[in-house]
């Protein structure tokens, strides 16, 4: 990140090509959409090459990039209708292909309860629960980017898992 | 450790980013409480459901796209910024074509009483901020500060 602030485009083309997989892949799981997702992470790159020279050597990475990434999935989901959840599952299968067919349709289906719950949440908690777990995210990292305190985090988590229990029905 | 500290700190534990000695006090209380216990299950229950993977590479393609968006936004805010710059651009070229030209109309004004204390002054009718760059020979300064001293409207 340095070598790019001092104009380095290999050096930041080596950042993206590093990073681009992780980036999309969160703002799918916030979005549930494949376009959006694409969409939102090259906004990001973008939002990042512009802010370069603000980048600290002591700052990690990552507290740089997830926050510019959130906050692009807020706008994103701020601006497009919600997507049903069976609309949004439906767009790519997921789930081991070696499955038999009837798994593989009850994979599908707890699939879009799921990203349809994780859609439901607070954007908040939904972020916590991203980062945590798919980012193996600190509760510090992700107070640090979202702004808030640890306790903060802790709490967004415990009332996601409630949440998304009682809406899972999983008991 | 109280049951509440335990239970909201379930998933920093299933995610493993919790510090050891954290962790330990979190594994002697799960020991002896059932109703942490039953949590911690819920937790990984949630925890499991949430496992479904989105992550697909977008190969060197993505890195073109975002390398073309980087590249005109940088094209658009050369643009932009000559935009901005263009008012003063005109004015600066106006009051240097007048002052080579020395075709400032107007009319000449003494004040009544100490013409020659005063200076001549030359009001033109163009606006304050040109006219303060047309210097005053005769008394010096700009035409606002020559507003000011003489306490006046010198028009």
């Amino acid at each position: 990140m340095l070598r790019s602030a001092a104009g380095d485009r290999a050096a930041f083309d080596d950042l993206v090509t590093r990073h681009r997989e992780r980036v999309i892949a969160l703002a799918r799981r916030y979005l549930a959409a494949h376009d959006d997702a694409e969409d939102v992470a090259q906004e990001a790159f973008l939002r990042l090459y512009r802010g370069r020279e603000r980048y600290r050597a002591d700052a990690k990475f990552s507290t740089f990039l997830y926050p510019i990434v959130v906050n692009l999935c807020i706008e994103q989901s701020r601006k497009r209708k919600r997507r049903p959840a069976a609309e949004a599952a439906g767009e790519e299968p997921s789930g081991p292909r070696s499955m038999e067919p009837e798994r593989v349709a009850l994979q599908r289906d707890l699939t879009a309860r799921v990203k349809g719950a994780l859609q439901r949440l607070p954007e908040n908690q939904r972020i916590a629960v991203l980062l945590c777990r798919y980012e193996g995210r600190s509760y510090r990292e992700i107070a640090e980017v979202l702004g808030c305190t640890e306790k903060a985090v802790e709490a967004m988590l415990y009332r996601a898992r409630q949440t998304l229990s009682a809406e899972l029905d999983l008991g | 450790m109280r049951c509440v500290v335990v239970q909201r700190k379930l998933e920093g534990y299933l995610a493993g980013t919790l510090d050891g000695r954290t962790r330990g006090a979190i594994d002697r209380h799960l020991d002896t409480c059932a109703s942490c216990q039953a949590e911690m299950a819920k937790a990984r229950r949630v925890w499991e459901c949430l496992e479904f993977d989105e992550a697909l590479d977008p190969g060197p393609a993505f890195n073109r796209r975002v390398w073309a968006s980087i590249d005109s936004s940088a094209l658009h805010a050369g643009g932009s910024a000559i935009r901005r710059l263009r008012p003063t651009i005109a004015l600066t070229c106006a009051t240097a074509v007048a002052v080579l030209l020395g075709g400032v109309t107007g009319r000449e004004i003494g004040r009544a009483g100490d013409p020659a204390a005063r200076g001549a002054r030359v009001v033109a009718e163009w606006p304050v901020e040109m006219l303060d760059r047309v210097p005053l020979d005769s008394v010096g300064g700009t035409y606002s500060r020559l507003v000011a001293d003489t306490g006046g409207d010198v028009r």
